[in-house]
């Protein structure tokens, strides 16, 4: 089911009070089955984004449709769809891990109650334990299981590693991965380990200072950006699409956005990319327009599918004002 | 849903049946000790029949044994404070303190359904609760108030199930609300005692007397009424003296008089007394601002209706914020 819209963005804006912009000129499509990353820096906007895509949140300007329907968080049926991990995971004290299971029952119409406690016994989660007296790997990996005991078509994660130590990081990757791979799940998980991301996601969504800098599928993200090296060259003007340059003392290494099959310049050595580049290069820039893929930018694709999306920021000189 | 808020309140229930259970036992006991001593004494005689003779030495001796106790009662003034501190509080702030709410709100309950849910439930329950206790003090001072008959008297009148059932339903809306604005359930619990204590003071104090327009009476100097043992049955909220025109005397005017006819020394009331004399040669005239005990029933009601419309207000605006709510 890759191709269909899971979740649209347009024009999205979310501002607190009057304080400044959290998030704004969102407009996305992220592409149902898919398991999409979203990076940034803390304050980013990441956390915004997320509750404006499940109705946590009122967006202040633009809209959000969910599977093509504009998003209806005051009805059972479109709640019933989205399962959702908050950052730190709550669960209510003293309640045992079998209450938070009665509780996602009598809270949700579809519930695996059986598939929920296969998954806690097989992570060796005892449910007669009090929730909140489990280590905080396990608390995640419990709220994890309720929100897919929900049976959601789409899976939002806030941040969902962050407070685990290295073992259990690896634990939950790998139960998410596993309960996704069993389905059609749409996961929309936020993260700043990018390396995280890289083992699980399909599609990345880039976030920096509240704008989108970069979307797209990861692969094609990766294809679509190398690394020039050469001798050192402190006039880039000409460059096409250049995103970062860095200078040694004899060299330049330059990560442009140029796909990897065009010829390169010869005094340029063209080496590919990995993600944690890409992302550090961009999240790096200080300026808010992202640059155009070099030679011939890929036209609107006809059919909506597997695509790199770039989101052009129209707004630099208002927010200047 | 009702499993649920089964769930997250059945530690309260435990406690508010455990507290129950430590003030109806000696109620119950001593309760049951006098009602026999009313009935075996002679006293139930004396109230059918007021012109038996010892009637008013039985009866003073009955009341100095148990009025005490039964004006202590007033402490249940006290449940509604208990009820919305550590019932209506912590309801929503719990949740917004924990981040439960960011659960609550995800899972295929719509908030309003949710939030409707737990506030009938825990509602009813804490109106269940109160209502059980006015109906225990009420019993137990049943031979008080048939003496006197005069149940506009502060406790019997906050005991009675009305006014404890609405001030508790009030007190717990209180909670509510303050939880869903501070979201931290000290400072909504703190905040809960201080405005039910706002709200609550100046009722007792200011608003009840005149929650239905008094009456007034006005009696000629030299005469008084004499009720014999039995105590007025009127609630007497202002009194004083008036001329011929109908001004009524200010406190300074009165005071004035008083020291005119006795000097500095204190006031001998009585229909014989110089005051009275006084009053009658100036054509002046007592008068009396009085509730009759058949306004019980009908301020019940009032005090009753205000509280349970403000408790509706206020629970309105708790729904309100926590669909609003957000992050």
């Amino acid at each position: 089911m890759t191709g269909e819209s899971a979740l649209r963005f347009s024009g999205l804006g979310k501002r607190y009070g009057r304080r400044a912009w959290a998030l704004r000129d969102c407009t996305l499509d992220l592409p149902q089955g898919n398991v999409i990353g979203l990076v940034g820096a803390n304050g980013a906007g990441k956390t915004t984004l997320l509750q404006l895509a499940i109705g946590l949140l009122e967006p202040t300007e633009g809209t959000v449709s969910m599977f093509g329907r504009p998003l209806r968080m005051d009805s059972p049926a479109g709640l019933a769809e989205v399962g959702f991990v908050a950052q730190d995971h709550p669960l209510y004290r003293g309640f045992s891990v079998a209450d938070m299971l009665r509780y996602g029952r009598s809270m949700n119409p579809r519930f695996d109650q059986a598939g929920a406690e296969h998954r806690l016994r097989e992570l060796n989660i005892p449910t007669e334990h009090r929730a909140d007296r489990l280590s905080g790997g396990q608390q995640a990996q419990v709220a994890l299981t309720l929100a897919l005991a929900k049976q959601p078509r789409l899976l939002v994660l806030d941040e969902p590693v962050a407070s685990l130590d290295p073992l259990a990081r690896r634990e939950f990757m790998k139960t998410l991965v596993e309960a996704v791979a069993e389905t059609d799940l749409t996961v929309l998980l936020s993260s700043h380990v990018v390396t995280e991301l890289e083992r699980v996601c399909d599609h990345l969504v880039l976030l920096h200072q509240g704008r989108v800098r970069l979307a797209g599928d990861i692969d094609e993200l990766l294809a679509g950006h190398r690394i020039l090296t050469g001798p050192r060259c402190d006039d880039t003007a000409g460059i096409d699409g250049l995103v970062a340059a860095t200078h040694g003392t004899r060299h330049s290494h330059l990560l442009v956005r140029q796909p990897a099959d065009v010829p390169a310049h010869p005094r340029w050595e063209a080496n590919p990319v990995g993600l944690e580049d890409v992302v550090l290069a961009y999240l790096a820039r200080t300026d808010t327009e992202p640059p155009r893929p070099a030679s011939a930018p890929p036209p609107e694709p006809a059919e909506p599918g597997r695509r790199l999306s770039i989101v052009t920021d129209r707004s630099a000189d208002e927010r200047q004002a | 849903m009702l499993w649920v808020t089964w769930r997250q309140h059945r530690a309260e229930l435990l406690v508010a049946a455990l507290l129950l259970a430590g003030v109806a036992i000696p109620l119950l006991v001593t309760g049951a000790a006098m009602h026999a001593e009313y009935t075996t004494d002679g006293v139930a005689a004396c109230v059918a029949a007021p012109d038996g003779t010892g009637c008013g030495r039985l009866v003073a001796a009955f009341l100095d044994r148990h009025s005490e106790w039964g004006n202590r009662f007033i402490w249940a003034t006290l449940l509604p404070a208990l009820v919305g501190v550590f019932v209506g509080a912590p309801l929503l702030a719990r949740e917004f303190e924990q981040g439960t709410w960011r659960l609550a709100f995800t899972q295929s309950v719509t908030r309003t359904r949710w939030l409707l849910t737990r506030l009938a439930l825990v509602g009813a329950g804490v109106a269940v609760l109160a209502l059980t206790l006015s109906a225990l003090l009420t019993w137990w001072r049943g031979p008080l108030d048939a003496i006197d008959g005069h149940r506009l008297r502060t406790t019997s009148f906050v005991v009675a199930a009305p006014s404890l059932v609405a001030a508790t339903l009030f007190a717990f809306a209180v909670g509510v609300l303050a939880g869903a604005l501070l979201r931290r359930t000290i400072a909504a619990m703190g905040a809960t005692l201080a405005c039910y204590l706002a709200v609550r003071l100046p009722v007792e104090e200011a608003v009840r007397p005149y929650l239905l327009s008094p009456l007034v009476r006005i009696t000629e100097p030299g005469g008084t009424a004499d009720t014999g043992w039995r105590p007025e049955t009127e609630w007497v909220v202002a009194n004083g003296w008036m001329d011929a025109t109908g001004h009524r005397l200010t406190d300074r005017e009165e005071v004035a008089i008083t020291r005119e006819v006795y000097g500095n020394s204190d006031a001998v009331y009585g229909a014989g007394t110089p005051i009275e004399r006084y009053l009658a040669d100036h054509g002046l005239r007592h008068y009396t601002e009085y509730h009759p005990a058949g306004s019980f029933l009908p301020m019940q009601l009032v005090e009753a209706a205000a509280f349970l419309g403000l408790a509706a207000v206020l629970l309105a605006a708790a729904v309100w914020i926590v669909r609003r709510r957000t992050a």
